[in-house]
């Protein structure tokens, strides 16, 4: 009786045994398939970034053309910092953009993304600008047509922006719902930007259509080389906080119209003006060199560097550290290099740029 | 009691054997992983290498033009000479290690006569991947072409 008593014993004793063994071994194996999916998906997020970084410096150099290319299903995230450390981020992962100057809504979602890069002259090509956006970011032109600079703001957008681009001109009216019942609505854009060419928007008397209360709406002015760029401080808000900046040229202007915000865009131009001074140092140097050549001097070849590359250099190095409204003098000192660079093809002598 | 004993080894013997294979199967996985991570290393490091390159040879800094027209697989050798005493400078050097990060660029001119210019130059240990790029070398006070190469070679 007592034998049959301790037999049980010692079968539930080896059951239990075996219970806590197999539970053991499937918590060990629960923890590894765990760690390892986690390791896949921070190499995939990383390798994804590694290719995004490849892609976005092949398309910077690819000057004057768009492309359409698949984006990761985590997204891509681009910002600026106050510091002027721009990043661009996929899932979990961060990379810093370093020399590449993008523009770019601060959140692209999709299934792919147009990578759009065009130089930036002065008038020299100084950097490379590349433009990022996709069909889920909107870029609605307002212009009007009594408005000769206006107009001439509209011909250039509708000139040189990519067809890819999600970008559509409009009149003031269609964009004020007050009195027009079919103005512009959200269709599913997750980003959206009223571009005013010169014509100040009036945000308090201007009516958006209730669609684009929960999404991220910008807005920007661009008048004679002035870029007022408008914010709101929360999605359901209907007040914008003006910023004002300043351009220098066609590729500012664009990079005004995609930059996410005024950070971004002040950021990549301070690291354009860097680039510019650089360059231009470059240039002028060269210039030097070539001035000293007397087989030069005697055919007529003068290179006035101090008149013409001093004033670019020193502009763009004072812009490198804080964009004013002095920017917008450096298209003028470019197109007097410009002038002195015909006047050496006319002469047969080598050339600035 | 001894049965169950018995049994209770058993089950020990069958537990040991059964890690045994688990830990030889694990580092067996291991080792494969880490092999994998060491050839994707290496791809990243080609990849640098082929992306400075790429810049290298497009920037405005170092490549030639005419009257405003880029020249591909061209530098202009006032402007290699240039930009490397500008890299010279601690201010420039920095601002440009965004560009060239750990690597080491010449412009080698084989052809007429032999030269070369280290542009830049930030070595880090000893792996590295080597680049090498025909270019036309030009001189503006001659308006002749030499023939050279760029030298890319990027540390892992």
């Amino acid at each position: 009786m007592a034998d049959r008593r301790v037999a049980q014993l010692e079968v539930q004793f080896n059951w239990v045994f075996i219970l806590i063994a197999g539970a053991v071994i499937i918590a060990f194996f629960f923890s590894v398939v765990q760690k390892q999916r986690s390791i896949s998906d921070q190499r995939l997020a990383f390798s994804i970034l590694n290719e995004m970084d490849a892609i976005t410096t092949g398309a910077a150099i690819s000057k004057g053309t768009a492309q359409r290319l698949d984006l990761p299903r985590q997204g891509l995230d681009i910002a600026c910092t106050d510091a002027c450390t721009c990043s661009i981020s996929v899932g979990a992962f961060t990379r810093d953009a370093g020399d590449k100057l993008i523009f770019a809504p601060s959140r692209l979602e999709g299934e792919d993304v147009v990578l759009w890069s065009i130089d930036w002259r002065m008038p020299f090509r100084a950097a490379n600008f590349l433009y990022a956006t996709n069909e889920r970011a909107k870029y609605f032109f307002v212009y009007d047509e009594d408005n000769a600079g206006s107009q001439q703001l509209r011909r250039l957008f509708e000139d040189r922006l990519p067809p890819l681009v999600g970008a559509e001109f409009v009149t003031p009216d269609d964009v004020d719902c007050a009195d027009n019942p079919d103005c512009v609505q959200n269709e599913n854009y997750a980003s959206v930007k009223f571009i005013f060419l010169d014509i100040p928007p009036d945000f308090g008397n201007l009516q958006l259509h209730e669609s684009f209360q929960e999404t991220d709406v910008s807005a920007l002015h661009v008048s004679q080389g002035v870029l007022t760029f408008y914010e709101r401080s929360s999605r359901r808000s209907t007040s914008f906080t003006p910023y004002r900046s300043y351009a220098a040229g066609d590729a500012t202007l664009f990079g005004a119209v995609f930059a996410a915000d005024p950070t971004m865009y002040e950021c990549n131009a301070r690291k354009a003006s860097q680039r510019l001074a650089y360059v231009s140092h470059v240039i002028e140097q060269r210039g030097e060199d070539l001035g000293a050549d007397v087989a030069l001097v005697e055919r007529g070849c003068v290179y006035a560097t101090g008149p013409l590359i001093g004033p670019l250099w020193t502009l763009a190095t004072e812009q490198s550290k804080t964009i004013t409204e002095s920017f917008q003098q450096l298209p003028t000192i470019a197109d007097q290099l410009a002038a002195n660079n015909e006047q050496l093809i006319r002469q047969s002598c080598p050339t600035w740029y | 009691m001894r049965r169950a004993q018995i049994k209770m080894f058993e089950t020990l013997a069958v537990l040991v054997v059964f890690f045994f294979f688990l830990i030889f199967g694990a580092s067996f996985y291991f080792r494969l992983q880490e092999s994998s991570l060491e050839r994707e290393f290496d791809r990243n490091t080609q990849l640098r290498a082929v992306q400075i390159a790429q810049k290298s040879i497009t920037m405005p800094e170092l490549e030639c033009s005419f009257a405003g027209v880029q020249r591909e697989n061209c530098m202009d050798v006032l402007k290699v000479q240039a930009f490397a005493e500008l890299l010279a400078t601690e201010e420039a050097f920095i601002d440009y290690f965004p560009v060239f990060q750990y690597s080491t660029l010449t412009v080698r001119q084989v052809y007429p006569s032999q030269l070369e210019w280290v542009v830049y130059n930030r070595p880090r240990g000893e792996q590295s991947t080597l680049l090498q790029i025909p270019v036309l070398i030009y001189d503006p006070n001659t308006n002749r072409h030499q023939f050279g190469y760029l030298e890319v070679r990027v540390y892992a």
